[in-house]
């Protein structure tokens, strides 16, 4: 019974990473309907980013992480302001296509510039630390943290988009984008904003998935499938959702490891696929679509 | 004499390779009231549509106080006081009444304030904190109207704002055009409901299949001259 209590509890934990990881995918589809195949490979983007700052600069990764956030934020912005914004339009399949092929220029590029190696973010002492729950039960310090980080950053994005006028129009641009023009919201603007945050998200992912395990160039489609399946459990455009769905991957990819190991990534899909059958709009979808 | 507040010449606008306006030229003075009237398909919203951006106009089709705004992106016409209420409302149904009225407000603001529109439409302070789509119909024009509104018009294009609603509601709704051509606002209003458009404009053109069939001042136009401009007859 512990046993398995300490599955659920370390499920939940992998799914505060997994959360971090979808939430900027959710964040870009809901305003701007936009599946973006690089996210995954923007996630690790990041971790080599955090990591190059660290190394260069002869810093912490913490601090380089603190860094990053703002330059990952400018990426994101340069990316749709000079590349997705070019491409959107009644035609879906464009920006499709345009993120496939960013997806694989960074996988080369990364490889080029760091090669096939693997590495890690080193993040001290903290790394191996856990919390003792009683009854033979741990939390490692920095599941609980990505834990943690998932919940602040799906709490300040919904502050931002229900408390701010730039939330408003995020919002507005998402219901209507040619309704948002007509109330003088720039939307190309707003998407350039939506991608920025999007990867200052991404930073975050990539602090955790770097400082929790070893992670190389050719990482990025596994984490975007994990992405992919949190954000539609939880149901197309719910930042609690995404939250709700990264759990329930982390606990069906646990529960699988419990039963056998070999199961771990398989359990994870399966609770997608029985999701996508049962409630194929997700646990939290949009009201308004 | 200063140059009209909005000016088009020959103005033409296509959907694809179809062609919707042929040559329109026409004028509106500041805080005039203009009706557009004409069966469906003449033109009137793409007028409009052009007016406000959303559809790409010739090189010095359209001038707004002089200055050649054809090309202009929609959000940058806001912020020179065009602002239009678009037909079939478009409010942003994830929003709450408060926050469409705010979003109308995102790049201009002046003399609306909230507690203003609250003023010519009380419903609506009512339900300021529910979704905008709960709205019945005439409610949702007159968030649509206030949102507008929001954004400091100095000229306000009103696309059908009867369109399906009851008489007693379009008569609430015609009933605050004065209060707002009172701030100084001009307005463009594109109606099928000739008797509301001729009894709140100055002057009056009649479309037919995208070109002007007729333009006067509502008293000087008789019955007879409506009803050919209107249905090429």
């Amino acid at each position: 019974m512990v046993a398995w209590l300490d599955t659920l509890i370390q499920g939940v934990l992998l799914g505060g990473l997994y959360a971090l990881y979808a939430t900027g995918l959710s964040l870009i589809f809901g305003i701007m309907r936009l599946v973006n195949l690089a996210h995954g490979d923007l996630i690790v983007f990041g971790a080599f980013l955090i990591l190059a700052l660290a190394t260069a600069l002869g810093i912490d990764s913490v601090l380089a992480f603190a860094i990053a956030v703002p330059i990952m934020f400018a990426v994101g912005y340069a990316l749709q302001a000079f590349l997705f914004n070019r491409t959107l339009g009644a035609d879906i399949l464009a920006p499709l296509l345009v993120s496939f092929g960013l997806s694989i220029v960074i996988q080369n590029g990364l490889l080029e510039a760091f090669s096939a190696d693997t590495r890690r973010l080193p993040i001290g002492e903290v790394a191996g630390m856990s919390l003792p729950l009683g009854g033979g039960i741990a939390v490692g310090v920095m599941p609980l943290l990505s834990l943690a980080a998932a919940i602040v950053v799906v709490v300040g994005l919904n502050q931002l988009f229900y408390r701010t006028g730039l939330g408003r129009a995020l919002r507005a641009t998402s219901d209507d984008t040619e309704t948002a023009q007509l109330m003088g919201i720039d939307n190309e603007r707003i998407y350039a904003i939506a991608m920025g945050l999007a990867m200052a998200v991404c930073a975050v992912a990539a602090f955790f998935l770097g400082s929790r395990a070893p992670f190389d160039p050719s990482i990025g489609p596994a984490r975007l499938i994990y992405a992919f399946e949190a954000v539609i459990i939880g149901g197309l455009g719910s930042l609690w959702g995404t939250l709700a769905g990264g759990i329930v991957v982390g606990v069906a990819q646990t529960i699988g490891a419990r039963v056998n190991p070999e199961w771990q990534i398989l359990a994870g899909h399966v609770a997608f696929l029985v999701v996508l059958v049962l409630r194929p709009r997700g646990f939290f979808p949009r009201a308004v679509d | 004499m200063s140059a009209p507040l909005l000016e088009t010449e020959d103005l033409t606008a296509f959907y694809g390779d179809f062609q919707a306006l042929f040559g329109i030229s026409l004028t509106v003075n500041a805080g005039e009231t203009v009706a557009i009237i004409g069966a469906n398909s003449a033109g009137k919203s793409t007028f409009l549509k052009a007016v406000a951006g959303l559809l790409p106009s010739p090189p010095g089709a359209i001038r707004f106080e002089g200055e050649n705004i054809g090309g202009a992106r929609p959000f940058n016409n806001v912020g020179r006081g065009i602002v239009l209420v678009p037909e079939g409302r478009r409010l942003f149904p994830s929003l709450t009444v408060e926050e469409n009225l705010l979003i109308g407000g995102y790049r201009r603001r002046g003399r609306w304030t909230l507690s203003r529109v609250y003023e010519l439409f009380p419903i609506l302070a009512e339900r300021r904190g529910q979704p905008a789509a709960i709205l019945s119909g005439g409610q949702q024009q007159m968030c649509a109207v206030g949102r507008a509104l929001m954004g400091d018009p100095r000229l306000l294009l009103c696309d059908e704002i009867s369109l399906g609603l009851a008489p007693i509601v379009i008569r609430d709704i015609y009933a605050v055009l004065p209060t707002i051509k009172g701030e100084g606002t001009a307005l463009i209003v594109v109606e099928q409901d000739i008797v509301q458009a001729l009894a709140v404009a100055d002057r009056v053109y009649c479309f037919q299949e995208g070109r002007m069939t007729l333009t006067g001042r509502p008293a000087a136009l008789t019955r007879e001259a409506i009803h050919a401009a209107y249905f090429g007859t």
